[in-house]
């Protein structure tokens, strides 16, 4: 019970002058429970990758096997689609564009409905997603097209949660977010995964990576170029130039302090507090 | 003389919610100032009412002394440039070339002389090599740069950047303040007003104007404005890396609050 | 979705991508009234058909279209051609007939069907040979020159062709969002392809208000963008792209008003060469 993606090619509007391989023989598999991030510049196949996990696309060569369910390029179809759909639930980047119904709640229900729930229990479902994102009970019967920004996009996101997936499929998230909505959003996918469900995120935001994920795949030309945990990959300095990814602001500055003769250990440096608990740490030692 | 000059401006969309409430606000020419604030700050809204998209309700705004009205509207656009935030809605020639010719065409500049325009600020932008590309072959960052190009080709005074970088990725984002510092290093006289939620941005410029709830709350350097720790954290916004890293480094009894810059940090924690 | 527009521009750098696009507009005008024309006898417009269209694959070849992409357009039209056919049957006629069993299939029937198909496969062949060979912006260009004399009758000429171009640039960006709310709608449970009627409505629905709305965002923003940057519609503008005469354009021109002219003359004078040399179909 995992994503595996096993030797899958895509192929971008074959035989077409736009023609291009968009995924190149990738393999690779995501566990359950994880948090797994993947990084990589815009175009190195990214979003490709991501929407092969909900069969949205379909790869041109090769197999994705999510859970139970198989995405065969040698199949014409694919086997309970629906389910698939519900079992891995992706959330698109700038989802608010999604919102289309009269009312906040109506519009978080409608994917359990559309997956068969009845009107109560998708009701329910939505509910419950709506407070998990903290969107509070005055603004259900409201248009989601009166609220700010951040608040459509916490209700899309809802929209997916509310079909209780088991693998959570994110596409920048927190892009256009204000700092303080990012981090909030970032601790509700903490919490998401920490209740067991597996969440896939595409990123730009390498503090999000290291302070949260426990493996990060590095894409470059729609190939998979490492696969590695985010505290071991910032060590890697020829990787980090060759897909020229900038390194979290703490990381360039523990290193910084490690050139110049400070005993910090890198892989323990997760975030802010771990720095200065570091920092303090080797100051204390010396 | 002021590049701009804004006194008891107040502006609302709907009866009830004011948006800007008495605002004043002065900036020098030739000076770089970050406005920063959360959404619905009323960030953006000032710079609409500035470029005159908007109309005050109350209020004057003066742009190198014209009074932001119907009768100098020509006057302020000839001398406030602006960049907004979605690179797709502002791209509007079907190609690069027509894009940055589309206001030098309402500018009435003579057809002969657009091309060494166009070719000149192309290549600043470094979008010399994509003339003829469609918008739908760029990248988010490569159209924010045309958008620039496409601005200053005009020869503006003043320079808005209405959450120009917001929707770029980090390569893009970097791109476009690069760019930006460049323009400024080639131009002193240039007038920079960013409006940003990047506050690593605002730490490097030369004046910050923190807004909320449609009001100044704070206005100075950077190192000033970014003291008031817990009021910035109150409002939503972040703290730059520096600042943020002294501050817990004091609460831990390491007082580094005059070290100038992060290598100076690192030297003295290393001593 | 970015492959379905047929006949989209294709940049390669031929003779008819190079002239002028008013010279190809103007010329595509003229071709359509001949394909009209209607000569006085059967083996007449036969002929003259048979000349159009070994002239228009000559075009079709200079433009680097090949015939298989013209039969895929003509895909869809089958049904509306059989249409035509039997319409063209039931109708009574006159003259020479096949009997088929009691039935009057009158030549007649069969030679207006026929005349029909020509006459459609030869405008298809000639919009696509203009939009392969023109940029859309181009063609907004040549058409804003040729409407320019409704200015005078207070028609927004300028307007218009604004309007056309600013559609013409969104329609990629356009395109590529409707995909991506189909694939945000796909990923809540929406299916695009089967399912009841209603479901269906319900599925265009999802698809619909999210493209509306943002289509009225993006409209807002271009408009403060334009503004921003000095656009007045009443204002003086001067033109970055200047059409150019050349030598080329002034030729081909000749050449079709030639070819207009001769037809005209064929047309007034009655001429029917086969007539002539006493062959009568």
């Amino acid at each position: 019970m995992s994503v595996k993606f096993e030797n899958v090619s895509f192929l971008y509007l074959p035989k077409t002058p736009f023609e291009h391989l968009a995924l190149d023989g990738i393999d690779l598999e995501i566990k359950d429970g994880t948090f797994t991030a993947i990084i990589g510049h815009t175009g190195s196949g990214k979003s490709t990758l991501v929407q092969h996990i909900n069969a949205l696309l379909r790869p041109s060569k090769g197999k994705v096997l999510v859970g139970d369910y198989v995405i065969d390029a040698a199949d014409k179809k694919v086997n309970k689609l629906q389910e698939l759909r519900k079992y891995a639930g992706l959330v698109f980047q700038f989802p608010e564009y999604q919102l289309f119904e009269e009312t906040v709640l109506k519009d978080v229900a409608f994917g359990p409905k559309n997956f068969k729930d009845s009107e109560q229990v998708a009701l329910e479902k939505a509910k419950k997603a709506l407070s998990l994102v903290g969107i509070e009970e005055s603004l259900f019967n409201k248009s989601p097209f009166e609220l700010s920004g951040g608040q459509k996009r916490r209700v899309a996101i809802a929209g997916i949660i509310a079909l209780e997936p088991q693998i959570l499929v994110l596409d920048e998230p927190t892009a256009g977010l204000d700092p303080q909505g990012a981090k909030e959003m970032m601790s509700l996918f903490k919490t998401i995964n920490e209740r067991g469900t597996t969440v896939i995120m595409i990123t730009h935001d390498m503090d999000n990576v290291l302070k949260y994920c426990d493996r990060a795949v590095v894409m470059k030309d729609a190939k998979i170029v490492k696969i590695e945990q985010p505290s071991e990959l910032f060590k890697d300095e020829e990787l980090l130039k060759e897909i020229s990814l900038e390194e979290p602001h703490i990381i360039s500055f523990a290193k910084k302090l490690i050139a110049n003769g400070m005993n910090l250990e890198l892989s323990e440096i997760k975030d802010f507090d771990s720095l200065i608990a570091q920092i303090e740490k080797a100051r204390s030692v010396k | 003389m002021k590049a701009i000059e804004i006194e008891n401006l107040s502006f609302s969309y709907t009866k009830d919610q004011e948006v800007l409430k008495q605002l004043n606000l002065e900036i020098e020419l030739g000076s770089h100032v970050c406005i920063i604030g959360h959404n619905g700050s009323g960030k953006s809204t000032l710079a609409k009412l500035i470029i005159g998209l908007l109309e005050a309700k109350s209020g004057s705004i003066k742009v190198m002394e014209n009074e932001v009205n119907e009768k100098n509207i020509h006057t302020i656009r000839e001398k406030v440039g602006i960049v907004f935030q979605n690179p797709d809605n502002q791209f509007i020639g079907s190609t690069v070339r027509d894009d940055i010719a589309f206001g030098l065409e309402n500018r009435r500049i003579p057809q002969e002389k657009m091309d060494d325009v166009i070719d000149e600020f192309s290549k600043k932008v470094g979008m010399f090599d994509f003339l003829d590309q469609e918008p739908s072959n760029l990248s988010g960052g490569q159209k924010q740069r045309v958008a620039l190009a496409g601005v200053l080709a005009m020869n503006p005074d003043i320079l808005i950047l209405d959450e120009a970088t917001a929707m770029l990725d980090p390569k893009g984002r970097k791109e476009i303040l690069t760019l930006v510092s460049k323009m400024k290093g080639d131009n002193p006289n240039l007038t920079i007003i960013s409006i940003t939620h990047d506050i690593e941005e605002a730490y490097l410029a030369s004046r910050v104007v923190v807004l909320s709830d449609g009001k100044i709350m704070f206005d100075g350097i950077p190192n000033e404005v970014f003291s008031h720790y817990e009021e910035l954290l109150n409002i939503d916004l972040d703290i730059p890396f520096l600042v943020r890293l002294k501050r817990e480094l004091k609460n831990k009894g390491i007082d580094l609050d005059d070290a100038l810059n992060e290598e100076e940090v690192v030297r003295r924690l290393c001593q | 979705m970015k492959n379905i527009a047929l006949g989209r521009y294709v940049p390669y750098d031929s003779f008819l991508h190079r002239l002028d696009p008013r010279t190809k507009l103007l010329s595509l005008i003229a071709l359509m009234i001949m394909i009209f024309f209607k000569f006085s006898s059967t083996a007449m417009n036969f002929f003259i058909y048979a000349l159009l269209l070994i002239f228009i694959y000559v075009l079709m070849r200079i433009s680097h279209i090949k015939l298989k992409t013209l039969f895929k357009s003509l895909k869809a039209m089958w049904v509306m051609i059989l249409f035509l056919l039997i319409i063209n049957v039931l109708m009574p006629s006159t003259g020479p007939y096949f009997d088929i069993f009691g039935f009057k299939l009158y030549h007649n029937a069969i030679y207006n069907t026929l005349y029909i198909v020509i006459r459609l496969v030869m405008m298809i062949a000639l919009t696509m040979i203009l939009t392969t060979s023109t940029k859309p912006l181009d063609l907004t260009y040549a058409l804003e020159w040729l409407l320019h004399p409704l200015k005078y009758i207070k028609v927004p000429v300028h307007e218009i062709s604004m309007i056309i171009s600013l559609a013409l640039r969104f329609i990629p960006t356009l395109l590529e969002e409707t995909e991506r709310i189909m694939k945000a709608q796909s990923s809540r449970g929406v299916d695009f392809e089967q399912g009841k009627l209603k479901d269906k409505i319900r599925a265009i629905v999802s698809l619909i208000i999210p493209l509306f709305i943002s289509a009225i965002q993006r409209s807002e923003e271009l408009a403060n963008a334009m503004e921003a940057r000095g656009y007045d519609p009443s204002g003086q503008r001067t033109r970055y792209r200047k059409m150019q005469w050349q030598m080329k354009d002034a030729l081909s021109l000749v050449f079709i008003v030639l070819l207009f002219g001769g037809m005209i003359t064929l047309l007034v004078t009655s001429f029917d060469f086969f007539l002539m040399m006493g062959f009568v179909l």
